[in-house]
């Protein structure tokens, strides 16, 4: 493989672990309420606006910047569900789709009014000249990337997999009226994945912010980009999503070679479109009972 | 009987007065509001992009609010019919009314395309995939800069040439957007109010009881996707002709959501509704100029509010004012026309009287087998519902499947329905090997079915429930729809009549034009068969239908299931109130834990040890 393929592949990486970073938000949502959250790219919107604004005209360091960032996306998140989605109680999927799409909208004025509607950007975490890996140019910001989606990814899964916290989110995904009966309190559950699910987001904000133009209008596009990548590998399968975020990180990049930068979009939902012809489950989903 | 004939005609005719009442308010904002702003060339422009949108919204009500799909491809049809249009005049000088029809064949072959592909998805994966299609069709506008301008926007478009009168004020589209919104609003009110109407509120409402009431329901949402994109052809094109130059920006993705949001905010399911929703969305900015950088903002919290205080929208809230009135007008004239001669009086439905002697008496020798099963098996992740079950069922017999919970009572009846495929064994159907596909074919052979818990189609009235039973009867299609031929009326009328019939026989015609939340959980039942048999059918599933029901109740039943099966109706019920499966059935099937352990008439059944150990335990035989 030669330099410039390798480029390619890396700078699909980087853009997919975003898009699995967002994505395993979504799904972690969807597992505990049944709920997709179109309101979910704001988070990341919050995140990398909240920490640019701190370290531009205010001057915070760039590593508390980037904390308070995530803070900001959680805590955002964590009011979102005690003031909207809790109120809605278990009103019909119909409802909640267009609710969270409202809400997106909303939040999307909101970041217009403070952070104005030209893009912010961090600085690059570590200064320096890109690396030579291979004859591949690689930003270090992008192995930025690619290293904390790495560690957050394993805390995730470590989370998920082997603590109560994690049982009881599962346990919930599986039956909510069951979970509860069985003494979890399934409503602090649901609010702290809320709270984490939208901190991850706030996480890939400041994480692309250094090399992505992120404004006002680009947090719809990223949530339906999330949610595109979580049904190409599975919503229920938390390794689907992950994989389905990068896949579409890769794809985009490649199409982005071989077709054109203004149809990359396009690209991804044709094939979002094709593939829930022939497998709507996703490629690591599992098939879904009647 | 008559008494409650004329009080049904009364109530339509009270509801449509209430309708063209609702027509007279709109077309009276129509006709004042611009009428005031006359002079005012900027508030003008205004009131014709309401109206224009208005067009869009028409559609999307009967997709979105009628039909319940959830899909936001509208800004993509929008745009289609916009651009097709555009560059025909604008590349190769087509004039745009021509410009306009071919817009409109392109997206309904589009629609048609895009909704095979994803119509078969529910919720949230429609929503996204649709939504994909709409950055889809944007982003593909903006590409192709050679034909359409790219992001700058596609200029050179013929002006708009009608009757030989150059189009170019904005009253003159004000006009013609006027009439187009209204021609779509009365299309959109035939349409909903048809057969294929009746067809669209059930698929939306409840897609599986409708199949079983056999209509298509995969085809029904997708004629009214197309129907859909139509409207928003049509409004698309008289958009570019109004705007001279259009960009892809003009029909993004967040255009599509504010199309929902007018519609959710001038309320849906009215037809009329949304035009509010978008005079509300396009005025207020224009009065409170200071406000213009809290739009975005105020329009989401907007939709947000409206969703979560008042899901009818403005249009909701004021019909509910209006039903208010009519609702006690109406309960008055029930309280006048009841009088004691009218009490329930299935009875009448064939000549079997209370004693319970059947007067045709089934008889094995004669009847022929409608429905054979052979060896048929159906488990669920390694759990067996249905272990290699056999029977027969014969012409005019009325058989019970009885068994512990569990026994996979339901799951026969999802089979022999179509709505689950089996792994082993066959259903022979009238002798014809069962048709494995869609269940609404099933529905169509002749086999209706009743659920467990009553499935009516809440967002319909009473008589409308019971007229989608006649679905696979009527012969109307779409066009008949639309222009509302004389023989669709007469159709429509007899259809109605025999629907009140059918009421009538069942003791709650006088309830023909409520909704369903004012009926009893009896009265659901009731409605439910009486749905059922709407569609003549020739054998008739009965899923519990004892189930909830008080004694008199229950005799009420058991004489109406006698009187059915004395009609010529092949019965198979699963019931659990074995008094009532004694004393009416011809033949017992016992099932448990998914196989047959006994078949016979009640008596040979009352004595089987087999069964009582089912039922009893082992060793219950004994006692």
């Amino acid at each position: 493989m030669n330099g410039f393929w390798l480029q390619v592949l890396f700078g699909g990486l980087t853009s997919g672990s975003i898009y699995a970073l967002v994505a395993v938000g979504l799904a972690l949502i969807y597992r505990a309420t049944r709920v997709i959250n179109f309101a979910h790219g704001e988070f990341v919107v919050i995140g990398a606006l909240t920490a640019a604004s701190l370290v531009d005209p205010i001057g915070l360091p760039l590593a508390a910047a980037a904390v308070l960032g995530v803070v900001a996306a959680g805590a955002t998140g964590f009011l979102f569900e005690r003031l909207v989605l809790r109120p809605m109680g278990d009103k019909p999927v119909f409802v909640l789709i267009l609710c969270t799409l409202g809400c997106s909208i909303a939040f999307r004025g909101a970041e217009m009014l403070l952070w104005g509607k030209d893009p912010l950007r961090l600085p690059s975490f570590s200064s320096g000249t890109s690396w030579k890996i291979g004859g591949a140019a690689i930003l270090p910001q992008a192995l930025w990337v690619l290293g904390v989606t790495a560690v957050v990814m394993m805390i995730v899964g470590f989370v998920l997999q082997r603590t109560a916290y994690g049982k009881a989110v599962r346990a919930c995904a599986e039956n909510s009226t069951a979970a509860s009966l069985a003494g979890i309190d399934v409503k602090s559950v649901i609010a702290w994945t809320h709270l984490a699910s939208a901190a991850l987001g706030g996480v890939a904000g400041v994480l692309i912010s250094p090399i992505a133009a992120i404004d006002f209008q680009s947090g719809l596009l990223l949530a339906i980009k999330a949610l595109t990548a979580a049904i190409i590998g599975g919503l229920d399968r938390m390794s689907g999503v992950v994989l389905g975020g990068l896949l579409l990180g890769v794809i985009e990049a490649f199409s982005t070679v071989f077709i054109s930068s203004a149809m990359k979009d396009a690209f991804a939902f044709a094939i979002l479109i094709l593939l829930l012809m022939v497998r709507p489950q996703g490629l690591l989903g599992l098939r879904r009972t009647q | 009987m008559n008494a409650r004939l004329e009080i049904a005609r009364t109530e339509r005719q009270t509801e449509f007065g209430g309708r063209s009442s609702a027509w007279l308010v709109a077309a009276i904002v129509l006709a004042i509001v611009p009428a005031m702003l006359l002079y005012d060339s900027y508030l003008m422009e205004t009131c014709a992009s309401i109206v224009i949108f208005s067009i869009v919204l028409v559609g999307l009500d009967l997709v979105i609010g009628y039909g319940e799909l959830l899909a936001f491809s509208h800004g993509a049809f929008f745009a289609i019919g916009a651009y097709v249009m555009g560059v025909l005049s604008a590349r190769y000088g087509v004039p745009l009314p021509m410009g306009a029809a071919l817009a409109i064949v392109a997206n309904a072959v589009i629609a048609a395309l895009i909704g095979v592909a994803t119509l078969r998805l529910q919720g949230y994966y429609l929503a996204v995939a649709t939504l994909g299609f709409g950055i889809i069709v944007t982003e593909t506008l903006g590409t192709l800069v050679d034909f359409t301008g790219g992001w700058s926007g596609l200029r050179g478009m013929a002006p708009l040439v009608l009757f030989q009168h150059r189009v170019t004020e904005d009253i003159e589209f004000y006009g013609i957007g006027v009439a187009v919104l209204l021609i779509g609003i009365a299309i959109g009110r035939n349409v909903i109010h048809s057969r294929f109407g009746r067809a669209v509120r059930a698929s939306g409402n409840d897609a599986l009881a409708a199949e079983m009431l056999g209509v298509p329901t995969s085809q029904v949402r997708l004629e009214l996707f197309v129907i859909g994109a139509i409207y928003a052809s049509v409004a698309g094109s008289l958009y570019a002709a109004f705007l001279r130059v259009i960009t892809p920006a003009n029909f993004d993705v967040v255009t599509s959501i504010n199309m929902v949001l007018m519609l959710f905010l001038g309320g849906k399911e009215t037809l009329w509704g949304p035009v509010l929703g978008a005079t509300i969305l396009r005025v207020l900015p224009e009065v409170a100029e200071g406000l213009n950088d809290y739009k975005t903002l105020i329009q989401g919290a907007l939709f947000v509010a409206v969703l979560m205080f008042f899901p009818g929208g403005i249009a909701g809230f004021l019909l509910v004012q209006f039903r208010k009135v009519g609702r006690r007008e109406m309960n008055a004239s029930i309280a006048r026309s009841r009088d004691p001669q009218t009490s329930p009086d299935v009875a009448d439905i064939s000549p079997r009287g209370a004693s319970g002697a059947p007067v045709a008496p089934y008889s094995k020798s004669t009847a022929g087998t409608v429905l054979r099963v052979d060896g048929l098996s159906k488990a669920f992740g390694g759990v067996a519902a249905l272990d290699d079950v056999s029977f027969d069922l014969r012409a005019g017999q009325l058989k019970a499947v009885i068994g512990p919970n569990g026994a996979g009572k339901t799951t026969l009846f999802n089979l022999l329905t179509g709505v689950l495929q089996p792994n082993a064994g066959s259903i022979e159907l009238f002798g014809r090997p069962f048709s494995i596909g869609r269940p609404h074919k099933i529905a169509r052979e002749g086999v209706a079915r009743t659920f467990q818990t009553p499935r009516l189609f809440a967002n319909m009235t009473i008589l409308e429930n019971v007229l989608v039973g006649r679905h696979t009867k009527l012969r109307a299609n779409l066009i008949d729809a639309i222009v509302r031929t004389p023989a669709d009326r007469k159709e429509e009328r007899t259809a109605a009549q025999n629907a009140e019939c059918l009421l009538e026989r069942l003791g709650i015609a006088h309830l023909a034009c409520a909704h369903i939340e004012s009926l009893s959980f009896g009265q659901r039942r009731l409605l439910e068969i009486a749905r059922c048999l709407a569609m003549e059918p020739r054998i008739l599933l009965l899923d519990e239908p004892a189930a909830g029901l008080n004694d008199t109740e229950k005799l009420e039943l058991s004489r109406l299931l006698l009187n059915l099966r004395n009609a010529g109706i092949t019965l198979l019920l699963v019931e659990h109130d074995m008094r009532l499966v004694m004393s009416i059935t011809d033949e017992i099937l016992v099932l448990d834990h998914g196989r047959k352990i006994a078949e016979g008439t009640p008596e040979l059944i009352r004595r089987d040890k087999a069964v009582l150990e089912a039922y009893l335990g082992a060793g219950a035989s004994h006692v």
